[in-house]
């Protein structure tokens, strides 16, 4: 969410300091998602004070039968650079997505979308990143 | 290229279709995956997702972070206190059937209470008496 791994850990521990004063005081938070919820209002919340990459509109690529082989060659900070990148709400649905723990409904409700929006961001989420994959590591090169 | 007939509906739903077969808890996801399985299309898509997803489980844990959760608890349950118990409508619905159950099996008891061993002869002595007059 924030491609930065000392502000994510700025979040994880404000939002885990959260959740331990509400269980000391008895207030067990009902919702069992309630940890992403919070998380994800920090993150957004901690991305509007720094820097922010432009909205500007991406290519898009079909996707490749050799994606897998070009995503294989790509760095993790990489792939956590470029979503981190995304506007929201896309930044979120991908992070939730490929985080691979949630069902559609569930990241429905974390993100609060609507299944078309959902399925659109997706859609266009991967062809953005196969443009990105295809210009940063050509299929010629990856295979 | 293989590509199947999908109504709109079955397209979105398609596009989110979760990457691990176990998130997929949802009948009408379900049939969508089924229907799309076929097309090459979501054949990509799904390649596609699997080496993401793979990417990202491959994101190291800081190991402070991980100290963390290195007991399986990190945030200790709320003790369940008697008060609390006692007001679950499962418990109190428990409680009133146990309670019923106990009260007509003591009103049983009491209605038997005063009977001898030999009382169920006696009950049907005068029956057994009225046979052996009209057998005479």
């Amino acid at each position: 969410m924030l491609g930065d791994p000392r502000r994510a850990q700025e979040v994880f521990q404000a939002t885990l300091r959260e959740a331990t004063l509400l269980c000391a005081n008895g207030e067990t938070p009902s919702d069992p998602f309630w940890f992403f919820r919070d998380a994800r209002w920090r993150c957004l919340e901690t991305s509007e004070h720094g820097l922010r990459a432009e909205d500007v509109e991406l290519q898009k690529h079909d996707l490749s039968p050799s994606a897998p082989a070009q995503i294989e060659r790509l760095d993790v900070n990489q792939l956590a650079t470029w979503i981190s990148a995304a506007p929201e709400p896309q930044r979120t649905a991908l992070a939730l997505f490929y985080l691979d723990e949630f069902n559609h409904r569930e990241i429905l409700s974390l993100a609060e979308l609507r299944i078309g929006e959902l399925s659109r961001l997706l859609a266009d989420g991967r062809r953005q990143l196969q443009a990105w994959l295809d210009a940063t590591l050509p299929q010629e090169e990856a295979k | 290229m293989k590509s199947v007939r999908l109504s709109r509906r079955q397209r979105l739903l398609a596009s989110c279709a979760p990457i691990r077969e176990e998130l997929i808890n949802d009948r009408s996801m379900r049939a969508a995956v089924f229907c799309a399985r076929a097309s090459d299309e979501f054949a990509n898509q799904q390649s596609f997702d699997r080496a993401v997803a793979t990417l990202v489980r491959s994101v190291p844990v800081p190991p402070e972070i991980g100290e963390w959760f290195s007991s399986e608890s990190p945030i200790a349950r709320p003790r369940l206190r008697w008060k609390k118990t006692a007001q679950n409508p499962a418990v109190l619905a428990i409680g009133i059937a146990l309670a019923v159950i106990a009260g007509v099996f003591i009103l049983h008891l009491f209605e038997h209470l005063h009977d001898f061993s030999g009382s169920g002869t006696a009950q049907s002595g005068p029956t057994r008496a009225r046979w052996a007059i009209c057998f005479l």
